[in-house]
């Protein structure tokens, strides 16, 4: 039995190709059916993302992994519609542990674009709820996808890799959030228009701010962005009794000189009863005095402030990957030893399967020439089993107790089989 | 039996800081909640070796200098559990169990000797005068901590290099709260604790104020933090400078237990307490 995946990614793919296999018109459930019906195959699972496809298959004992893994690429060109050779490179095939590790690392968030993003967790989950639906995955499917959940959070709860923001927006929020705690109820003024400075908005509402106030160099531009975000709109002549009573202020105008200045800020401070003033300026050149940002309760960030932050907080995700790369590590290993200790139970099967069959055979050569009562019968059946059990004990014992070491429980597993006979033997689960 | 429980206490409080600190150094939850039922095990043995001592005084365990600190101790563990049940503010224990923990060792290092029972000290108002005193230092305590810790996470803000503190540290706004509420309740408390000492004075000396040292630097204290709380509650002051003047009131509040003690000799220390009693008793 062999775990084989296959698949692309941001890594090995280009869009384009990626585009090819994420739209395919036809319902997970069929995509799960063909895939066991490939060949001898026993369960199959499948995701799929706008940055990745995954497909993961567990064979049958018997079955020859290279042959499988040729039908799973053919399958994966055949779906997407693709040319088998150039297509064929930007496959990656992975077995066994390999394979572990990587749905591990994938579920993790440590193969994403942005490392750390949490949302490739909520994928895979709802492709293992597509797949238990479907009835496609078994014992050794359903077990690594319940540790890749689990390894998923231990990554989470045991490293920072998510807990830091890695864009502007986020980066403000966070620091808003550090400065007022909760945002809910704060009152947010949007100095002038932009992209930027309107993503931060919206990441800001979506904290449930108590409200937006625009104000625009043109009350029909305030006006316009103000109705985007349900916001309240007000010309610039306002700009000092606006500061009194908002909590976050996002600047950015397109004017040259400071919009904001010290004076101002400081002005608005007994008023405002000294409640924080968190201003982010997003603007070039900046809108705000760098003087406001010495005034007591006043926090002051350009977007040179954020961007650093933000590169600071790539960098230590970075190294959280690096403990995050542990944890998948032991637990790929632990994996593997539960799914070898499985390899284990079929060959103490086929040897009692084989014991079993030569007992039977020979009672059922003898029995016939002994006139036995019933109770006899019974005593000689009790007797061979026993024996067999007896004999069983101490092979089974071995095998079962040398798998922490792999290279001695392969040797005798391989033994064993040699010695019974057993690779002839169609052995059941 | 007493001592016993007194030495548990003091390794329950070990043992709390340990996890207190480890919760701030790995940040996992699980070992601030270790840690904060650590403490509360400690609360448990350090009030029975308390009661053992109060049974056995006849009067409450706060006339040697080793009682007095051994009740701070209790008290800034009850008064940082009780916080805690208020607000959830785990960290405030990486900072609040080592000074617990200091107080019960400085408590063991002094020489535990025993005074008998003195007529009038078993009054209720001696009672409430020192339990109000003790907590009302405590709370001013935690606000000075919540101020310490206001500064160190708006220095990682203002200083735009967020590190180690910033992301175990809370919001600027919830510590804040917390260093106002500290600062209410321990005002008055203070207020309560002079007051019953001033009616206890009045059933021991005859009068209900002798111009002490201690009562003079308690009078000091008290008229800071009234100030304090002016600006707070009517002019608005908030974050920075409410958390510098919630570190000064503390000076004064230690001043006033020790320094008044130590180096102005006065009839309200620890070590004229017992010359006094034992003048009573003889």
């Amino acid at each position: 039995m062999s775990l084989i995946l296959a698949g692309l990614s941001h890594h090995t793919a280009a869009v384009e190709l990626r585009e090819c296999l994420a739209v395919v018109d036809q319902s997970p459930a069929q995509t799960l059916a063909q895939l066991l019906s490939l060949g001898p195959i026993k369960e199959g699972f499948y995701v799929s993302t706008c940055n990745r496809v995954e497909f993961i298959l567990v064979t049958e004992p018997e079955a020859d992994p290279e042959d499988v893994s040729a039908r799973l690429l053919a399958f994966i060109a055949r779906t997407g519609g693709l040319d088998d050779k150039s297509f064929q490179d930007h496959l990656y095939l992975k077995q066994d542990r390999e394979a572990v590790r990587h749905v591990f690392r994938v579920a993790s968030s440590l193969d994403s674009m942005v490392v750390g993003e949490p949302q490739i967790l909520g994928q895979v989950k709802d492709a293992y709820r597509q797949a238990s639906a479907a009835k496609s995955l078994g014992v050794v499917l359903n077990r690594l996808m319940h540790r890749t959940f689990h390894v998923a959070k231990r990554v989470r709860t045991e490293t920072g890799i998510s807990d830091r923001a890695v864009s502007i927006a986020f980066a403000a929020v966070d620091l808003a959030k550090k400065i007022f705690g909760l945002l809910e109820g704060k009152r947010v003024l949007l100095l002038g228009a932009g992209e930027m400075a309107e993503l931060a908005a919206e990441h800001l509402l979506a904290q449930r701010v108590a409200g937006l106030t625009v104000a625009n160099r043109t009350l029909e531009k305030a006006m316009e962005v103000a109705g985007r975000f349900k916001g309240r709109a007000v010309s610039l002549d306002e700009l000092e009794v606006e500061l009194v009573k908002a909590d976050i202020v996002i600047t950015s105008t397109a004017a040259a000189e400071p919009v904001l200045t010290t004076g101002m800020v400081r002005r608005s401070l007994r008023p405002r009863r000294h409640r924080p003033l968190f201003l982010i300026d997003i603007a070039v050149p900046r809108d705000v005095e760098t003087g406001v940002g010495r005034l007591e309760n006043v926090f002051l960030y350009d977007v040179d402030d954020l961007e650093e932050v933000v590169a600071r907080n790539l960098a230590g995700r970075k190294e959280e990957a690096v403990k995050a790369e542990r944890i998948v590590e032991e637990e790929a290993i632990k994996f593997e030893d539960w799914l070898e200790s499985l390899a284990v139970v079929p060959t103490i099967k086929g040897l009692q399967a084989k014991l079993e069959a030569i007992r039977e055979a020979e009672l059922k050569r003898t029995l016939p020439h002994l006139e036995l009562t019933p109770e006899q019968t019974l005593a000689l059946e009790t007797m061979t089993r026993t024996m067999m059990k007896k004999v069983l004990h101490d092979p089974a014992l071995l095998l079962k107790r040398n798998f922490k070491n792999p290279d001695n429980r392969t040797r005798y597993l391989d033994a064993t089989q040699r010695l019974f006979g057993l690779n002839g033997l169609k052995i059941e689960d | 039996m007493k001592e016993l429980l007194f030495s548990l206490a003091g390794l329950f409080y070990l043992a709390g800081t340990a996890g207190h600190l480890a919760f701030l150094w790995r940040q996992r939850e699980a070992a601030a909640k270790v840690a904060s039922w650590l403490m509360l095990g400690g609360l448990v043995c350090h009030t029975l070796s308390l009661m053992g001592d109060w049974a056995a005084l006849g009067h409450i365990p706060a006339v040697t200098l080793r009682q007095a600190l051994s009740l701070l101790a209790w008290t800034l563990v009850a008064g940082f559990l009780l916080l805690q049940l208020k607000y959830n503010l785990r960290v405030l224990g990486a900072f609040v169990s080592p000074l617990a923990l200091l107080l019960i060792i400085l408590a063991a290092t002094q020489s535990g000797v025993e005074f008998r029972a003195v007529a009038g000290f078993g009054s209720a108002w001696l009672v409430l005068h020192v339990t109000a005193s003790f907590f009302g230092d405590v709370f001013l305590a935690l606000a000075a901590v919540a101020g310490l810790m206001y500064l160190l996470q708006e220095r990682q803000i203002k200083s735009k290099h967020q590190g180690w503190f910033y992301t175990r540290l809370p919001s600027l706004k919830s510590l804040d709260s917390l260093g106002r509420a500290c600062l209410v309740l321990g005002f008055a408390l203070l207020t309560l604790g002079m007051l019953s000492g001033a009616v206890y004075g009045q059933f021991r000396t005859g009068a209900y104020w002798r111009w002490s040292p201690k009562e003079v630097w308690s009078l000091i204290t008290w008229v800071l933090y009234a100030a304090i709380l002016h600006q707070r509650l009517t002019v608005g002051w908030q974050g920075r400078k409410a958390a510098w003047l919630a570190i000064a009131g503390f000076g004064a509040v230690i001043f006033t237990f020790l320094g008044a003690s130590f180096l102005l000799s006065d009839y309200h220390d620890f070590s004229t307490f017992s010359r006094a009693f034992r003048g009573t008793v003889r």
